[in-house]
């Protein structure tokens, strides 16, 4: 295109100015009031870059840059076709289309206003940002609208309006008020999804205790639910142990002030209680007192109850076994059929499936290998039962019945040569043979048995007692055996995390220990060699949780708990 | 630095803002010894009060800024409490949040606070290092002055070329028409010399005109230069050289205000980042405190 230019000073030759003319080839004319534009027009209320002209479809067009007003035809317009004998009205400037024929330069003839002050360099020149299109009003309401677009208006949404709620939280894109999430859900609570209500029932309100019960039905409370401890609990909530959302995720707070702040001051809550002040574990803690086994009363079956020595009082253990550990582990060894043998702790003490408690210790599995039952050492046969004095007694009877009847000549009538075996030529027995021999059985198996329960095999390692005014078999009592399985019921020990260290590192008088009354528990100071308080550096930072937990087994549920602390 | 808002009285808010950090500091670590820390525990939420509250006080000091009469202390003491407490927010915000960052509008707004905390450190670094420099830059003359120097180089231009030929005239008129000052945001901060002015179009044949780059008002200075080589006439040679002359100051001045927009400029845009990002941050401090109680 190409645009020839004629520029006059309006009213004539007004201010000495002269009528310029210039030719341009250019594909655009560019109009405005910047230093490159082909028609420079100095007018303050012109734009640097106010319009273009411009061939379009075989006519001649002008277009205004954005949104600039331009004046075709007293019309205001952005866009314009352009025709010979139009005008154009920019700022107070007139350009006249004087040609605009194809194939022939288009011909505009520019009146510049008799006013145009172009000394007036401020006017004309933007100077400063002020000047400019930036607007920190404009920013500022754009970027508050547009925070409140984003994590405001469709999160309320989504929060209040139940039918909307899956569309909007299920697709990752849009923002919800999945935005308002504070951090990622526990892996273990996943499978809830973006439902926040699930939870979150009611806003501004705690998220309540009903809503973990929805589903962890069969959680037990912390003390009995039967009784009145139960309003301890009236101020506490799940979510004051279990904090959801946290960053890495951890479902249980592992907070020793969580257990402290009852148990450092237990008694002052709850006067009755017979567990002692506990704080920090790496300097207040009590010593460790074990739960023992006592028998209740003297009922058949036996009854056994537990009990906790008060403190300062030495623990003892009442099985009625006598077990010497330090004879069973003597550096030498200790006597076995083939000779002397060493034990180790872990020939009797195995840990079971869980490594948390030992597997109980049986006569058949641990002592009958060296402690043979025999009654004749040199008749395997003789051999009685473990574990039932009847049985024992019949045993013998049956023995010495049948070397009775087997021996050629009674073995009560062995004194008088002559005498024959009864029924040697007959084939039965008369009644009075029967009783004699009866009675010579029964005379030997007391004998023996008294040996037995008495001197020699059961009385190494049972206790045995004589029933006052009772006779015969009937005058021994085995006195029944109980060890104590769960040494410490409150408190969680893994075995099994423990096992790179020999088990004497711990339980240290073992070795030492002659009596079965010795509890061979290890006390705390064993445990704090390597166990610090919950903020120690130089030790394991050990926590209640490390140990304890807080919903205890047979304590009753834990929502029965929460709907006595509602209806008191 | 001889900028008082950064030594107010002896660094006061510099030490009150640090102590106001080691203390956040003191107590996290003691507590997060404890208990892992989040927004969500007891020190959590102490903090983001105390945020919440600084950056409330720390938002106020635009209206501070506007009342000059305000009986509360003066300006500078303002300033200086409102740097150094912006940036002790930002750490008790980090704090506050424990470190714990996520697609969510608590994050967003800590960002805000990042952006806002940085762009206040642009402010400071221009404000401390830009009105000394600019003030050499324009020789401790206004821009006023600068301005009135060029209209008046402007004349005298004009003048000297009404004794010469058309040609000369028609090309100072064009030179001077197309000076280019200041501009659209990018060009002040840019502070290029953009400059143009319509010479005829060699290439094209006589009637034709081009527009071309007369940064420096380089084209200019060669033109009278080539004329000036050709002039034979001493009155008119005269005339030329003075004309000249004028050229090459008028070069050096649009250069210097050129500069100068340019400074002033930067000195100024930052805050058209500060405050925008101030108002999102606002909105976006408000939206996650609703959050937090509203899923409480």
């Amino acid at each position: 295109m190409q645009v020839q230019i004629f520029i006059s000073p309006a009213g004539g030759q007004a201010g000495g100015r002269q009528t310029r003319e210039y030719v341009l080839r250019k594909r655009r004319l560019t109009i405005g009031r910047a230093s490159f534009q082909d028609l420079q027009l100095l007018d303050p209320k012109v734009a640097p870059r106010h319009a273009v002209i411009r061939p379009h479809a075989g006519r001649l067009r002008i277009e205004s840059c954005g949104r600039e007003r331009i004046r075709v035809n007293g019309r205001w317009r952005t866009v314009a076709s352009l025709s010979e004998g139009d005008t154009v009205q920019i700022g107070a400037t007139t350009i006249t289309v004087r040609r605009a024929r194809r194939n022939a330069a288009v011909q505009l003839e520019v009146s510049e206003p008799s006013a145009s002050d172009e000394a007036d360099l401020p006017a004309l020149h933007s100077l400063s940002l002020r000047e400019t299109r930036l607007s920190a009003h404009l920013w500022s309401w754009l970027l508050v609208l547009g925070v409140i677009a984003v994590f405001l208006a469709p999160a309320l949404f989504a929060a209040l309006n139940v039918p909307a709620r899956p569309i909007l939280r299920s697709n990752t894109w849009v923002p919800s008020d999945r935005l308002w999430e504070s951090g990622p859900l526990h892996p273990s609570h996943q499978s809830i999804g973006g439902n926040c209500n699930a939870c979150h029932a009611a806003p501004f309100r705690h998220v309540g205790d009903t809503q973990c019960t929805a589903c962890h039905k069969n959680v037990q409370h912390h003390v009995d639910v039967r009784t009145a401890d139960v309003a301890l609990f009236a101020q506490h909530r799940c979510g004051d142990c279990h904090v959801e959302h946290q960053q890495p995720s951890r479902l249980i707070q592992r907070d020793s002030r969580l257990c402290t702040d009852c148990h450092s001051h237990l008694r002052q809550l709850k006067s009755n209680t017979d567990l002692l002040d506990v704080g920090d574990f790496g300097a207040h803690h009590p010593d460790f007192r074990p739960t023992l086994l006592e028998r209740s009363g003297s009922s058949t079956p036996p009854q056994w109850h537990t009990v906790r020595p008060p403190p300062g009082v030495r623990a003892e253990e009442h099985s009625n076994l006598s077990f010497s550990h330090a004879e069973h582990l003597k550096p030498k060894g200790i006597k076995a059929p083939n000779g002397y043998e060493v034990l180790q702790c872990q020939d009797c003490h195995r840990p079971n499936t869980s490594g948390r408690q030992m597997l109980p210790i049986s006569m058949e599995a641990h002592c009958s290998r060296c402690h043979s039952l025999q009654f004749d050492e040199h008749d395997p046969a003789t051999a009685v039962a473990h574990g039932d004095v009847t049985r024992v007694f019949e045993t013998l009877q049956a023995h010495f019945i049948r070397t009775y009847l087997n021996s050629p000549t009674p073995p009560d009538q062995r004194a008088s040569p002559g005498a024959r075996r009864p029924g040697g030529e007959r084939e039965v027995m008369t009644r009075d043979e029967q009783r004699r021999a009866r009675d010579w059985a029964d005379q030997q198996s007391l004998l023996i048995a008294r040996e037995l329960l008495e001197k020699r095999v059961c009385v190494e390692c049972h206790r045995i007692t004589r029933v006052p005014g009772a006779t015969g078999f009937a005058q021994w009592q085995v006195e029944p055996v109980r060890i104590t399985q769960d040494w410490m019921p409150l408190a969680q020990f893994s075995h099994a995390s423990h096992t790179t260290t020999a088990c004497t590192t711990c339980h240290t008088k073992a070795a030492a220990s002659k009596a079965s009354a010795d509890v061979l528990m290890p006390v705390i100071g064993v445990c704090r060699q390597c166990h610090g308080g919950s903020a120690d550096t130089t030790k394991l930072a050990s926590d209640c949780g490390m140990c304890h937990t807080f919903h205890l087994p047979g304590r009753g549920l834990f929502e029965t708990g929460i709907q006595a602390k509602r209806h008191p | 630095m001889h900028a008082s808002f950064i030594n107010y009285r002896n660094y006061r808010y510099g030490f009150s803002a640090l102590a106001l950090c080691l203390g956040a500091v003191l107590a996290y670590v003691i507590d997060a010894r404890r208990e892992a820390q989040s927004g969500g525990t007891w020190l959590g939420y102490t903090l983001g009060t105390v945020a919440a509250v600084l950056i409330v006080y720390l938002a106020l000091y635009g209206v501070r800024r506007r009342s000059f009469r305000s009986p509360s202390g003066s300006a500078s003491g303002w300033l200086s409490a409102h740097i150094y407490l912006g940036v002790a927010t930002l750490c008790i915000a980090a704090l506050h949040c424990a470190f714990e960052f996520g697609r969510n509008v608590h994050t967003a707004a800590f960002v805000l606070l990042l952006l806002v905390v940085v762009s206040g450190g642009w402010g400071v670094y221009v404000y401390a290092r830009y009105p000394g420099l600019i003030s050499r830059q324009r020789g401790n003359l206004s821009r006023e002055t600068l301005l009135e120097q060029l209209s008046k180089l402007d004349g005298r231009a004009r003048a000297l070329a009404s004794t010469l030929d058309n040609r000369i005239q028609a090309l100072v008129d064009h030179a001077i028409r197309r000076t280019h000052l200041g501009g659209g945001v990018w060009e002040q901060l840019r502070g290029r010399d953009l400059s143009a002015i319509l010479i005829p179009d060699a290439g094209r044949g006589a009637a034709f005109a081009q527009i071309v780059s007369n940064e420096g008002q380089h084209v200019l200075i060669q033109r009278l230069a080539q004329e000036h080589a050709a002039a034979h006439d001493a009155t008119f040679d005269a005339r030329l050289q003075e004309l000249l002359e004028v050229a090459g100051e008028k070069a050096v001045l649009v250069g210097k205000l050129q500069k100068d927009i340019q400074l002033q400029g930067l000195l100024q845009f930052w805050l058209y980042l500060h405050l925008p990002l101030c108002f999102g941050l606002l909105a976006a401090l408000l939206i996650h405190v609703l959050a937090v109680f509203f899923y409480w």
